[in-house]
């Protein structure tokens, strides 16, 4: 301990015994060594001691009593902590409670929502949160065909209450919903020719383009429904046939646009052993008994192994594939969006006939991945 | 320690016996602190007045800490001293001697007291910060040198040699008077 230190410890004693009222002679008398120096310091220490002995006022002490005394007089009394405790408890426990509730409600509300109804936006964001949450790209490729199949229902809601805007703008959602099933499949099977034809093109260019054994490169746009790219949509009068040899109808511009043909849905009869098609998609496709990679140069080929897939999965009592499930959306929603066409009003029938356009080739697309995949 | 703890639970349940308890035994203490601190009798007793009107608004907050609670009424002593002398920007000068009590009716030891006081306030405005906080603490508040060193947030070594170099600086300020 250095000498100036243990100054200080000495000092501070004889102030500590001066304090108790002890006479500054005792302290000299315990540190006789150190007297010199410790008397002129302790007798400041006493006078500086004095000083503070300072009393409040008689009438100041009064007042300043009473005020307080008043003050406390206006305090609430306080409940017991753990009262207070269980009130806290109790207090969030009740917000959560409906927080979850209001939450759960606005999601439940939405899911039934359309797209001119302000809760629609919800429904989307849920639809996003679902497949950020879904692991796997098949199972995302799933919730993506389950969303089609919901898009394809409001492009037919849409439609019926002749809301044009909103039909063109669900089947933008539609294909993108259709093009992320498309790139999932790939992805999930990456052959390194990760490509094909963007779901939705021109009749021409879809005409021109080449077989399927030579896919082209396919922009992958973000699997969001709030963003769509806009897909080259260009309408045609009719609804073509859609096969691997199909002439290339005329492009037209939407305001030349003929009264869309449409022919009247046939309802197949399965017979056993023969695949069973849906109608329009059956009108569309040559049967193909057995269909073989390498004969199915076209989509049908796809659709009709996807829905013979469907019926061999019925009789073995399997969960349906991803194809298979696909394969029979595409019939039925396309089906769907056919019957549509026929009752809706004038106005809506050219945006309706491009969904079924996009719907058709974005099927298409998927299935022709998945098929390719196996 | 046990005691003042339990006086200090009652005073968080807004308890009057015990607020008041509380404030019967630190008010003349907190009152001499900050006199020294701003000399100035008039604004001490005011200021007296709001820090324990402030206390009995925060006590549910209080926390002992290990501190006794004389610690938590300096601090907020001190913060209104500060916030004083901020505002005012100068140091009072205002003769301390209208507070002397009068200790008996000997008017001899009256005026010696009264002369000792002011000279020593007029010395301990030429102190360090840390200094008269030390003084203020160990001789108006009558707190112990640990108990300075936690309401300081200093070592004890450290209120030691500043006590140390306070008295020094006051003596030569007093220029061997007292």
């Amino acid at each position: 301990m250095s000498k100036a230190r243990k100054f200080d410890d000495i000092l501070n004693e004889c102030i500590e015994r001066m304090l108790k009222r002890e006479p500054i002679e005792t302290c000299l008398a315990a540190f006789p060594e150190h007297a010199a120096e410790l008397e002129p310091l302790l007798r400041t220490a006493m006078a500086t001691r004095k000083a503070a002995e300072i009393q409040p006022r008689a009438e100041f002490r009064q007042r300043a009593a009473h005020e307080f005394q008043a003050a406390v007089r206006n305090l609430k009394p306080r409940r017991s902590s753990s009262l207070r405790w269980q009130l806290r408890l109790v207090t969030v426990i009740s917000v959560v409670v409906i927080v979850l509730m209001a939450g759960t409600g606005t999601v439940a509300a939405a899911t039934n929502s359309l797209p001119d109804q302000p809760l629609y936006g919800v429904k989307l964001f849920t639809e996003n949160v679902r497949v950020a949450l879904t692991p796997s790209a098949v199972g995302k490729a799933e919730l993506y065909a389950q969303f089609t199949d919901t898009r394809v229902s409001e492009i037919i809601k849409m439609a019926d209450e002749g809301k044009v805007a909103e039909v063109e703008k669900a089947t933008e959602r539609m294909n993108s919903n259709l093009t992320a099933i498309t790139r999932l499949t790939q992805s999930a099977g990456d052959t390194g020719t990760a490509g094909g034809t963007p779901p939705v093109l021109s009749s021409a260019s879809a005409a021109a383009e080449a077989p399927p054994s030579t896919p082209t490169t396919m922009p992958v746009p973000t699997p969001t429904t709030m963003s769509v790219p806009t897909p080259t949509i260009i309408l045609v009068p009719t609804p073509a046939p859609i096969t691997a040899t199909a002439a290339a109808p005329n492009v037209t511009t939407p305001q030349a646009l003929p009264k869309p043909v449409v022919p009247p849905p046939s309802v197949p009869t399965p017979v056993p052993g023969v695949p069973t098609q849906a109608p329009s998609f059956a009108q569309k496709v040559t049967p193909v008994p057995a269909p073989t990679p390498e004969k199915a140069t076209s989509v049908n080929a796809t659709r009709l192994a996807g829905t013979q897939k469907a019926e061999n999965t019925a009789k073995n009592n399997e969960k349906p594939d991803l194809q298979t499930t696909v394969s029979q959306q595409a019939q039925k929603n396309t089906q769907d969006l056919e019957e549509a066409l026929k009752r809706v009003p004038d106005n809506v029938k050219p945006s309706l006939q491009k969904a079924i356009d996009v719907a058709g080739k974005g099927y298409e697309e998927a299935l022709k991945n998945m098929d390719k995949k196996r | 320690m046990q005691s003042e703890e339990s006086l200090i639970r009652r005073a968080q349940q807004r308890d009057q016996v015990a607020l008041t308890q509380l404030y019967e035994e630190n008010f003349d203490k907190i009152y001499r602190y900050i006199c020294i601190k701003i000399g100035d009798r008039t604004e001490a007793e005011d200021m007296t007045q709001q820090v324990f009107l402030n206390a009995i608004q925060s006590i549910s907050s209080y926390k002992s800490k290990g501190m006794p609670f004389s610690s938590w009424l300096y601090r907020i002593a001190h913060n209104q001293v500060v916030d004083h002398l901020r505002k005012k920007s100068k140091r009072i000068t205002v003769p301390l001697d209208e507070t002397i009590p009068f200790q008996g009716d000997d008017p001899r030891r009256v005026v010696e007291q009264k002369l000792a006081i002011e000279a020593i306030a007029a010395a301990a405005r030429g102190l360090t910060r840390a200094q008269q906080e030390v003084i203020s603490l160990r001789f108006a508040g009558e707190l112990s040198v640990a108990e300075c060193a936690r309401t300081m947030g200093k070592s004890e070594g450290a209120i030691k040699a500043l006590q140390h170099s306070a008295i020094v600086a006051l003596r030569k300020a007093l220029g061997r008077e007292v």
